[in-house]
């Protein structure tokens, strides 16, 4: 019996029992669905997060303030940087006092509605300093950064993300046009590179004005969100988050390093944490992928035992006309793997499907790959055969009497 | 072609020389010990080319088990069966699966055409386990159609014809492999008489045409259009008798 004329068998069976055959593959489907959304997920984090080392180098350290109420237990806490223990002074102390960093940027992030003629967004505002540029590497595309100056005379201007450009501005020209941040008037003097998705933010969707102009002039703050510290190079990171930590408890006149009021992370650390989450993640869906794949394997398994059962004329007669055992074997087969082939198909656009959509609504990398694609069919198949053996070996090993005889 | 076939076939019938089965002996025994059943105690018969036989015996006569030994769906415990010449014996459910397919034509009570399935596919289903591609199947299916009067139904499915119509798909089936013998289990049992007496003649044209044909059932009336009828008691051959031409129901 020819190939082609097993798979036409096969799928005219698969065909008469639409949604008996719908049902069995639903197993696989979701199986090979989270194989391929946990595939993709996995790598997806762990390119994005290998090219974000390469891209800041890893000699860069987030200093955000900590919880109100300490670290210790007891009390309500508040959420994580909400406290206001970090300013300016903190970032100038840092920058004077510490030898093993080459550059500190102190920043505040808020988020604002910003309009520009009738057109409005709501976007995060970032107020920095001429160093962020360096320590973020994240560079002006067009026009000029924020400079010292800026700085020093809290002028309103304001550099724009690519992303808000094109909100605000379409296609038109940006820079020399004033944009409103909560009705205050700034001045476009540049727009930032294109940075795309960075963890769960949008670099591209933020406006950086001076730090001062944001703090007085926006918010009315006089702590920061952030210190950004590029360290001299990768060896003194240690030595150089140690120094931070023993300075800025002393400025804040804490004796207990375990009741400080700030945090001090690696972007290691941050990266992380992150593929912390990704890998529950992908636990969580290689759990369900291999908890379904084999559910959806015993569905098979029972379907075709089933069809066998059902099938028992048919097989006898088969036999009676010339069948081997082997093509009986195989007909059984074909038609448990064509099964489980086709859940795995649709299976892997359903992944696909998934993995978009959660890189979209969280902001998560995700790359489907060849290998996800190979994996998934491999996957199906052996499914299809493993659980598909034993149905049609029971089918291939009928006394062709007896199914002649059955009722 | 099947003209060829036919000529052949009617040369054979003139002579009656080849012996297409030879039984010596033949004995079947299912079980061991306290359930020990000898379904055959020792057949011994001879049928030739070109022969029409029917082979009746009441239930439990043996004829089914004496059918399954013949079809090669099973082997005797002792005794030789010689099926065209070659000799069935210790061979592996493969072989009897090959001889099954090219020697031997099947026909059942139930039909068992298989569903969803248009005539003609069911026609062609032999040459699936041939093993070796035929270019002419379709053409062949065709005319083994029209020869039993199923020229306008080749992709009718099985429900789709009558009962009647779906046992002539199924003797197409049995024919389309040109086997050495046709082996009909009852063939009329599911059929009302009219469309039984159809059949039967279908037979009789096939066997005029030189087909070997072994036809199994309990009925006398059935029995009447075969030429010779061989009638089964206990597992033994009770009698064995050609019959004159006038004792032969002819068909119109």
């Amino acid at each position: 019996m020819n190939l082609l004329e097993s798979l036409r068998t096969a799928y005219r069976g698969l065909i008469a029992n639409k949604l008996r055959s719908t049902l069995t593959m639903l197993g696989i489907i979701i199986g090979v669905g989270a194989v391929v959304a946990m595939i993709s997920i996995g790598t997806g984090a762990s390119d994005f997060a290998t090219s974000r080392i390469k891209e800041l180098g890893s000699n860069i350290l987030f200093i955000s303030p900590g919880s109100p109420g300490g670290q210790g237990f007891g009390g309500a806490r508040g959420a994580e940087g909400t406290q206001e223990s970090l300013d300016q002074k903190d970032a100038e102390a840092i920058k004077d006092g510490i030898s093993t960093i080459k550059k500190v940027s102190p920043e505040y992030t808020s988020g604002a509605q910003v309009i520009y003629k009738k057109q409005n967004t709501n976007t995060s505002i970032v107020g920095a300093t001429s160093t962020y540029e360096d320590v973020h590497n994240f560079h002006i595309g067009s026009g000029s950064f924020i400079d010292e100056s800026d700085q020093k005379t809290t002028k309103r201007v304001a550099v724009l993300g690519t992303n808000v450009v094109t909100d605000l501005f379409g296609k038109s020209n940006a820079i020399g046009q004033t944009i409103k941040i909560k009705s205050i008037p700034f001045k476009v003097i540049g727009v930032m590179e294109e940075k795309g998705q960075s963890g769960f933010q949008n670099l591209d969707n933020q406006i950086f004005i001076p730090l001062s102009a944001a703090q007085k002039r926006l918010f009315g703050a006089k702590h920061l969100s952030t210190i950004s510290i590029q360290a001299k190079n990768e060896e003194v990171m240690d030595q150089a988050s140690e120094d931070i930590e023993a300075l800025l408890l002393e400025r804040h006149e804490i004796e207990n390093a375990d009741e400080a009021d700030f945090r001090i992370r690696s972007q290691a650390e941050i990266l992380d944490t992150m593929s912390q989450v990704t890998g529950t993640l992908t636990i969580l869906l290689g759990g369900i992928a291999a908890i379904s794949l084999i559910v959806g394997g015993i569905g098979i398994m029972n379907i075709m035992l089933v069809s066998v059962t059902e099938r028992t004329r048919e097989i006898g007669l088969r036999k009676a006309v010339g069948a081997k055992k082997r093509d009986i074997l195989a007909q059984f087969l074909i038609e448990s793997v064509l099964l489980s082939l086709l859940g795995g198909a649709i299976g892997l656009g359903l992944g696909w499907g998934g993995s978009v959509l959660i890189s979209r609504i969280g902001g998560w990398p995700s790359i489907i790959s060849l290998n996800s694609v190979l994996l998934a069919f491999f996957f199906a198949v052996a499914i299809g055969v493993f659980f598909g053996v034993w149905p049609a070996r029971r089918a291939s090993n009928l006394n062709p009497i007896e199914a002649l005889r059955f009722e | 072609m099947v003209e060829a076939e036919a000529e052949e076939g009617a040369d054979h019938l003139a002579r009656h020389t080849n012996t297409v089965i030879e039984a010596k002996d033949l004995v079947k025994t299912y079980g061991t010990g306290d359930t020990k059943v000898d379904a055959l105690k020792g057949v011994s018969l001879n049928i030739k080319e070109g022969e029409f036989v029917a082979i009746m015996g009441p239930s439990g006569s043996g004829k089914s088990t004496l059918m399954h030994l013949l079809g090669c769906l099973d082997q005797s415990t002792s005794g030789t069966y010689k099926l065209d010449g070659s000799t069935i014996k210790d061979l592996n459910d493969n072989d009897l699966a090959r001889i099954r397919n090219e020697k031997i034509g099947f026909i059942f009570q139930q039909f068992n055409l298989l569903p969803r399935t248009s005539s003609l596919e069911n026609v062609m289903l032999p040459f699936t386990y041939t093993g070796h591609a035929n270019k002419n199947a379709r053409k062949q299916a065709e005319e083994t159609l029209r020869s039993v009067g199923l020229g306008k139904h080749f992709y009718k499915r099985p429900s789709e014809l009558s009962g009647g119509e779906q046992q002539r798909v199924a003797i197409s089936r049995a024919m389309i492999n040109n086997p050495s013998i046709i082996l009909a289990d009852e063939p009329t049992g599911a059929l009302d008489t009219k469309t039984g007496i159809e059949v039967l003649n279908i037979f009789q044209k096939l066997n005029k045409e030189g087909k070997t044909i072994i036809l199994i059932t309990h009925e006398r009336d059935i029995a009447a259009f075969a030429k010779r009828r061989i009638h089964l008691r206990d597992g033994l051959v009770e009698s064995d008798s050609a019959k004159k031409k006038k004792e032969i129901i002819e068909s119109t």
